[in-house]
């Protein structure tokens, strides 16, 4: 095996481990309440890994939901640069590269302390923060594509703009953006768990490794940092891994070398 | 210091150095408005910011520094002491964000160690991963360049080719990346000013917005724009300023 393609199958495997590891950690943060003996509310007499793992239900849903909202987000800037025209594409990918330099992850804490908090415009602070890192990765890819000789030749052999939109563009596009878009998700799960460290985050009633965190950080009580803080690093960990390997599968293309058309 | 180093800090820093003072303007403007010391409330908010700045600043720049040489090493020789050194800080990047750190480091605090080592290798840690996990493919990829091998051709020494072409080349990427590091950095230390109660721009933001008051939050968010930007400055235009240096005995020869 040559060191290229070990090294592609050493990144392919971290990202099924970190696809195996997310679907565990799901599931086990599901069940833990079953596991609870009733002692969850009373925060001081609970089990710190049961209560751990039962606030990784709140910290990996608002995870999804705001990276989902953040990667949509990131996806409609891309497109909509890309769609209309080089001057707009240049000032609104001018505006998330300046924005993306920016501390965006204060943003979450800041509105929800300044706002009132709230899960709606929690989630939409989180998602405004990994939205232009996402519309980056995806106009580059979209830049990438949209130079391709297919779609070239396509154009040459008189095909309609909407022909080349359905057969060729969409197909082929629909990869590198989805790995694009996952990459909100790690992001999410960052920003959403330090709001709730610096508790501005999810409210109490919503468990959070991050407000977890700092409450034990504040009180010096490493037995609850310690089943919080390995569980948010593991998740961390899995999702850069999944984002990972997306990003390197879009890059390879459809057929696992250089990118070609998926209907070529 | 370099004329290039002065010409490029001179192109950036006002940019930089501008939020800077609108947030100190505007602090001072607010206190003025609401009756209080408008110069009090301007050295209270640059005071802070210069406890920000000495809490990241070092961290900062010597962990991007190491963790660059270490992923560079991880390139060039990886099974060596240093070549695993960087490896092990590039599979813990994703393990490890900033203001995780901070909290161990907190909790370590409370416990009763020294607060600033711990605080500046919570700070630390993330640049020196984001800086090998750049470094090393950007070492790899040197190795095997054309411009290695004609040096290598016209007779360089080993040592040489390594300091005067690869390294230059594994750094570039680092500063490219620097911001990054700078963003990681800054979010790590408004947690650490936070849950150990220290007097920075990040405690003064996060306190004002615990407390719903927007005239406290927004010079410290501006001004901490400004730090942001002032950081990545300084970052790269060290970088830039070393890389020369490294480079600058081959062309000698």
């Amino acid at each position: 095996m040559n060191p290229r393609s070990d090294h592609h199958t050493r990144r392919h495997g971290r990202g099924a481990a970190g696809l195996a590891l997310l679907a565990a950690l799901a599931l086990a943060c599901t069940v833990a309440p079953l596991l609870s003996d009733g002692a969850a509310p009373l925060r001081a007499d609970s089990d710190p890994v049961l209560t751990a793992l039962t606030d990784g239900r709140g910290s990996l849903s608002f995870a999804l939901l705001s990276g989902l909202l953040g990667a949509g987000l990131g996806l409609g800037w891309a497109v909509l640069a890309t769609a209309l025209g080089e001057r707009t594409e240049r000032r609104l990918m001018a505006a998330a590269a300046r924005l993306a330099g920016l501390p965006l992850a204060l943003l979450a804490p800041l509105g929800a302390g300044l706002m009132g908090g709230g899960l709606p415009l929690l989630a939409l602070l989180v998602a405004v923060s990994a939205a232009p890192l996402v519309a980056g990765l995806a106009h580059g890819e979209l830049r990438d594509l949209l130079r391709r000789e297919f779609l070239i030749a396509a154009r040459a052999a008189g095909l309609s703009q909407g022909a080349i939109l359905r057969h060729h563009l969409i197909p082929n596009a629909v990869r590198p953006l989805l790995a694009a878009g996952a990459v909100a998700l790690p992001r999410a799960l960052a920003v959403e768990s330090f709001a709730s460290l610096l508790g501005l985050g999810l409210p109490s009633p919503v468990g959070s490794w991050g407000a977890t965190i700092g409450l034990a950080a504040r009180l010096g009580d490493g037995l609850a940092l310690i089943p919080a803080a390995l569980l948010l690093s593991l998740s961390l960990w899995a999702l850069h891994a999944v984002a990972d390997e997306a990003l390197s599968l879009a890059a390879e293309g459809p057929h696992g070398g250089a990118a070609t058309d998926a209907r070529a | 210091m370099p004329r290039t180093v002065a010409s490029r800090l001179i192109d950036t820093l006002p940019a930089t150095l501008l939020p800077i003072a609108a947030g100190t303007a505007l602090a001072s403007a607010l206190a003025w408005a609401t009756g209080l010391d408008a110069l009090g409330a301007a050295r209270a908010l640059l005071a802070a910011l210069g406890l920000s700045f000495l809490l990241i600043a070092p961290a900062l720049f010597l962990g991007a520094a190491l963790g660059a040489l270490a992923g560079a090493w991880a390139g060039l020789a990886p099974q060596t002491g240093s070549g695993l050194a960087g490896r092990a800080l590039i599979a813990a990047g994703p393990l490890l964000p900033g203001f995780l750190l901070a909290a161990c480091a907190a909790l370590a605090v409370r416990a009763g160690a020294a607060a600033a080592p711990l605080a500046w290798a919570a700070l630390a840690l993330p640049a020196a991963c984001q800086a090998a996990r750049l470094a090393r493919p950007a070492m790899t990829e040197a190795l095997t360049s054309d411009a290695l091998r004609m040096a290598e051709g016209f007779g360089l020494d080993d040592r040489a080719v390594l300091r005067h072409h690869a390294l230059p080349a594994a750094l570039a990427p680092v500063l490219g990346g620097f911001a990054n590091a700078t963003l990681a950095a800054l979010a790590g230390a408004v947690a650490l000013e936070s849950l150990l109660d220290l007097p920075g721009l990040g405690a003064r933001l996060i306190d004002a917005a615990r407390a719903g008051s927007t005239s406290g939050a927004l010079p410290a968010l501006i001004a901490l724009g400004g730090l942001t930007g002032l950081l990545t400055a300084l970052g790269t235009a060290l970088g830039a300023w070393l890389q020369p240096l490294a480079g600058s005995g081959g062309r000698g020869r």
